[in-house]
C-alpha cells in the first residue's frame, strides 16, 4: 500500500551523527505526490494489461443481468409492500370518514361555545364590578368636591369678616383731616439706643427719659 | 447421574411440573418464612428503615411483604432439555466456499422477543440455515446482553471448581447463578441443578434451600426421582410433618402412584387457616389463655390431631415405598415419643387451668 | 465567562444519569441514530462507514445521503458488520431488516459490499461478486491440491 521513501541523509550531517547513532535513516511514510513527475527508470515502461477471461467474463455478465432483474422485481415488491403498509397503517396519522370530520367539527363547535359563554359570563361579572367601582370612586369624589367647597367657602368668609373688622381704622376722605390733625398732634419717635447698662433709650432728640417714655407711650 | 440425566431428556417433566396441584404442593412444602426471604444479602442495597407506625399500617406492611415474598418465592421451572432443530433455508453449490469462515446474520429488529429473533447462518459450503440453540444464545447475549450473564460460561460450573462450592455448601448462590447464566431447556441447567440437589441430598443440607425459591425444583427432582427418604427423614426432625405428607403425596403423584387423597384435603384446611391466621391476625392479636397454653407447649390441640393422622400416613408410606425403612421408622419413633410428651404437658396444663 | 458557558453546554452531550454509559462508548462520534440531516428528495443510500481502529476494521451499516462522507453524522444506523473473524471462526452480521426495508422502499440505493453481504444473509439475490469469489477460491484450492499430489 505505502511507498517507503528512504531519504539519505546529507553528508555533512551524517558525520556527525555517526559518531553518536550508528544507521540513522528517515523514512516517511507516504505515497509519492500527484504532481512528482514519472520516475526515469519508469518513463518507458508499458504496464502490462491485465488478461481477461473471456469465458469468466460472459458467466459474470450473465449473472450480473440475472442479478439486475431480480434486484429490480425485489426492490418493486418491497417499495410496494412498504408503500401498501403505509397507507394501511394508521402510526402517524389518523384516518378520518366525512361523517367523522362532520361530528368533530360539531363537538369542536360546541367546546368552542361552552367555552365562550363561560368567558362571557366571567366578563359580564368582571365588567359589573368595575362599573360598581367606578360608580362608589366618582360619588367619593363628588363628596370630596363638597366638602373642599365648603371649606373654601368658610375660608372666604373668614377672610371677608378680617377685612370688615380692619375697615373701621381705615383712614378715608371724611376723617382724613382728623387723622393729619391727630398725627401732627402726636408726632412719634422710634428711634431708641442702649447705654451701657442696658437700658433702653427712646427718642432721637429727648434724653428724658420720662417724657420720652410719655411719648411712645401715646404712640 | 447418567441414568437421571437421560430420564430428563425422554420424559417431558414440563406439564408434571406446571400443573396446578404439584405446584401447590410445592408452595406449601417451600415454607413461607419472612425472616429468610427478606434477610441481608452482600449486596450494596442493604438498608433497614426505621418507623413509627399504627397497628393498622404494620398490618398492612405485612400483608405487603407477604405478597412480595411470594413474587420472590416464584420457581424456576423443570422442563425438557431442548434438542437443536436447525433447518437448512438454502442449498447453493455454487457458493461453496465463497469465504473460509461461517457468517452469523441477526436480525436486530426492535420489539422481537429474544426467542423469536431470526439468526441464521451461512455456512463456507452455502447452505444458509438456522441457528443452533447454543449460537443462538452467545449472538442474543451479545447483541442484547441480559445482565450479569456472560457470554462464556463462568469457571464455578466447572467440575472441580463446582465441586469446591457444593462443598462449602454454597448452595443458593450457584442456582441463583445458575439461573441467571442457562436458560431452563438447557443441558447445562439440568446438569448442575442435580448435581447441586444430589449433593444436598448427600449432605442432608436441606434447611439451607428452605424458604428460597429452589426448595420447590429440588423437592420435584428428588420426588421425581424416588429419593425422598432423607428430605421426609429431615422434615419429621424440623417437626414439619404435615411438609412431609405433602412431599409424599408429591412423589405419589410424579410416578403414578395410588394412595388416599383425603389426607391433602385434611391437611389443607388445617394449613390455609393456620396461614390466613398468621398473616392477619399477626402479633396482635388478642391473647387468650388458649393461646398461651399452646405457646408454652409449642402445639395446639388440633396440631395433635394433624400429627396423628400424617404419622400414619408417613407410616403407610415407610412399610410401602420407603428405600431408607429402618431409618426412616427409627426417626419415627423418636418423633412419635417426643409428641407424645407434648401432649401430656399440654393435658395437664389445661386440666390445672381447668380448660376443657 | 457567559460565551464559555454557552460553548461547554453545547459541547457536553446530555446524557440520563440513570442509564449507565458504557466506558467503551464512542465520546467524538455522533451517536448512530437519528442525527443525520437530509432532503426529503435527495439520494439516501445503505451503506457501510468504517469504524474500529488501526488494523481493526469494524462496520456499521447506515442510512446515509450517498454524497456525504462516512463520517458525518447518519439518518439512521441499521447493521453492523464485524469482517474479523471471532474465536468461533464466525464473522458477525446484523441487520435491522424492517428499517432496511423501510428505506428500500423509500427508493434508498444499495451501495455494493452492502448488496453483498444482504445476498449473503438470504434477505437480497446473491451478489454476483459473491459467486465469483466463490469460484475463484474454488479453483485456486484445486490448484493447490493439485501441487500437493504432484
Amino acid at each position: 500500500m505505502f511507498q517507503t521513501i528512504i531519504k539519505p541523509i546529507n553528508i555533512a550531517v551524517q558525520t556527525k551523527i555517526t559518531n553518536t547513532l550508528a544507521c540513522v535513516q528517515c523514512v516517511q511514510y507516504h505515497r509519492k505526490p500527484r504532481w512528482f513527475p514519472v520516475a526515469k527508470s519508469k518513463m518507458f515502461r508499458i504496464p502490462e494489461r491485465p488478461k481477461k477471461n473471456i469465458d469468466e467474463y460472459n458467466e459474470l455478465q450473465r449473472l450480473h443481468k440475472n442479478y439486475n432483474t431480480q434486484v429490480r422485481l425485489v426492490r418493486k415488491f418491497i417499495m410496494n409492500d412498504v408503500r401498501q403498509k403505509q397507507e394501511i397503517s394508521s402510526a402517524d396519522h389518523v384516518i378520518v370518514t366525512p361523517e367523522e370530520q362532520v361530528a368533530d367539527m360539531q363537538r369542536c363547535a360546541e367546546l368552542n361555545n361552552a367555552w365562550n359563554a363561560s368567558i362571557a359570563e366571567n366578563r359580564k361579572q368582571r365588567l359589573e364590578k368595575a362599573r360598581a367601582q367606578k360608580h362608589r370612586e366618582i360619588l367619593a369624589r363628588l363628596e370630596l368636591k363638597i366638602r373642599q367647597d365648603e371649606i373654601a367657602r368658610k375660608a372666604a368668609e373668614e377672610a371677608v369678616r378680617l377685612e370688615k373688622s380692619l375697615a373701621k381704622t381705615f383712614i378715608l376722605k371724611h376723617n382724613l383731616d382728623e387723622a393729619i390733625e391727630y398725627a401732627l398732634a402726636n408726632p412719634s419717635d422710634y428711634n431708641f439706643c442702649i447705654n451701657l447698662d442696658g437700658e433702653i433709650l427712646h427718642g432721637r432728640t429727648s434724653t428724658n427719659n420720662e417724657k420720652d417714655s410719655a411719648v411712645t407711650a401715646a404712640n | 447421574m447418567v441414568r437421571i440425566l437421560h430420564i430428563w431428556l425422554y420424559k417431558d417433566p414440563a406439564p408434571k411440573f406446571i400443573d396446578a396441584e404439584t405446584q401447590k404442593l410445592l408452595k406449601s412444602i417451600t415454607r413461607l418464612q419472612l425472616d429468610k426471604i427478606f434477610r441481608n444479602r452482600p449486596n450494596p442495597i442493604n438498608t433497614v428503615e426505621y418507623k413509627f407506625m399504627t397497628t393498622e399500617e404494620i398490618e398492612n406492611e405485612v400483608k405487603k411483604a407477604f405478597t412480595k415474598a411470594r413474587e420472590l418465592l416464584q420457581m424456576p421451572p423443570i422442563v425438557q432439555v431442548e434438542q437443536a432443530n436447525c433447518q437448512v433455508i438454502s442449498k447453493d453449490p455454487g457458493l461453496d466456499s465463497y469465504s473460509n469462515c461461517k457468517y452469523v446474520i441477526t436480525d436486530i429488529t426492535y420489539g422481537v422477543n429474544d426467542s423469536e429473533r431470526t439468526i441464521v447462518v451461512r455456512q463456507t459450503d452455502g447452505t444458509l440455515e438456522t441457528a443452533d440453540p447454543k449460537l443462538r444464545k452467545r449472538i442474543n447475549q451479545i447483541y442484547f446482553p441480559l445482565q450479569n450473564r456472560h457470554i462464556r460460561d463462568p469457571r464455578m460450573f466447572e467440575e472441580e471448581n463446582l465441586r469446591g462450592c457444593l462443598d462449602r455448601h454454597e448452595y443458593e448462590f450457584v442456582l441463583d447463578r445458575m439461573c441467571i447464566q442457562f436458560e431452563p431447556f438447557e443441558q447445562k441447567f439440568h446438569e448442575i441443578s442435580s448435581k447441586v440437589y444430589l449433593h444436598i441430598n448427600e449432605t442432608k443440607e436441606f434447611d439451607i434451600l428452605r424458604s428460597t425459591r429452589h426448595f420447590g425444583p429440588m423437592s420435584f427432582f428428588l420426588a421425581w426421582h424416588k429419593m425422598i427418604d432423607d428430605l421426609v427423614i429431615d422434615m419429621i426432625k424440623r417437626d414439619y410433618l404435615t411438609n412431609a405428607v405433602e412431599v409424599i403425596c408429591l412423589m405419589y403423584n410424579l410416578n403414578g402412584i395410588e394412595y388416599d387423597k383425603g389426607i391433602l384435603k385434611q391437611l389443607e384446611q388445617f394449613t390455609s387457616s393456620f396461614e390466613s391466621r398468621e398473616e392477619n391476625g399477626f402479633a396482635i392479636a388478642k391473647k387468650g389463655l388458649e393461646k398461651e397454653l399452646n405457646e408454652t407447649v409449642g402445639k395446639s390441640i388440633e396440631q395433635f390431631k394433624i400429627d396423628e393422622a400424617s404419622l400414619e400416613f408417613i407410616d403407610a408410606f415407610c412399610k410401602s415405598h420407603a428405600i431408607k425403612k429402618i431409618q426412616l421408622t427409627l426417626c419415627l419413633q423418636m418423633y412419635k415419643e417426643g409428641n407424645e410428651e407434648k401432649k401430656r404437658l399440654l393435658e395437664g396444663l389445661r386440666k390445672a387451668h381447668g380448660v376443657s | 465567562m457567559a460565551n464559555f458557558a454557552k460553548l461547554s453546554r453545547i459541547s457536553v452531550p446530555s446524557r440520563n444519569p440513570k442509564i449507565p454509559v458504557s466506558p467503551y462508548a464512542p465520546i467524538n462520534l455522533p451517536p448512530a441514530s437519528g442525527i443525520g440531516k437530509y432532503w426529503r428528495l435527495s439520494a439516501k443510500a445503505i451503506r457501510l462507514a468504517r469504524h474500529g481502529c488501526t488494523n481493526r476494521p469494524f462496520y456499521h451499516v447506515v442510512v446515509m445521503e450517498r454524497r456525504k462522507n462516512q463520517h458525518q453524522p447518519v439518518i439512521e444506523q441499521v447493521g453492523t458488520y464485524d469482517p474479523m473473524p471471532n474465536e468461533h471462526d464466525e464473522k458477525l452480521l446484523s441487520f435491522n431488516f424492517e428499517r432496511i426495508r423501510f428505506w428500500i422502499g423509500k427508493g434508498a440505493h444499495i451501495s455494493q459490499p452492502v448488496a453483498e453481504l444482504l445476498g449473503i444473509s438470504g434477505f437480497y439475490p446473491i451478489h454476483p461478486r459473491t459467486y465469483m469469489n466463490a469460484w475463484r477460491n474454488r479453483q485456486k484450492a484445486a490448484e493447490v491440491e493439485t501441487k500437493v499430489t504432484e
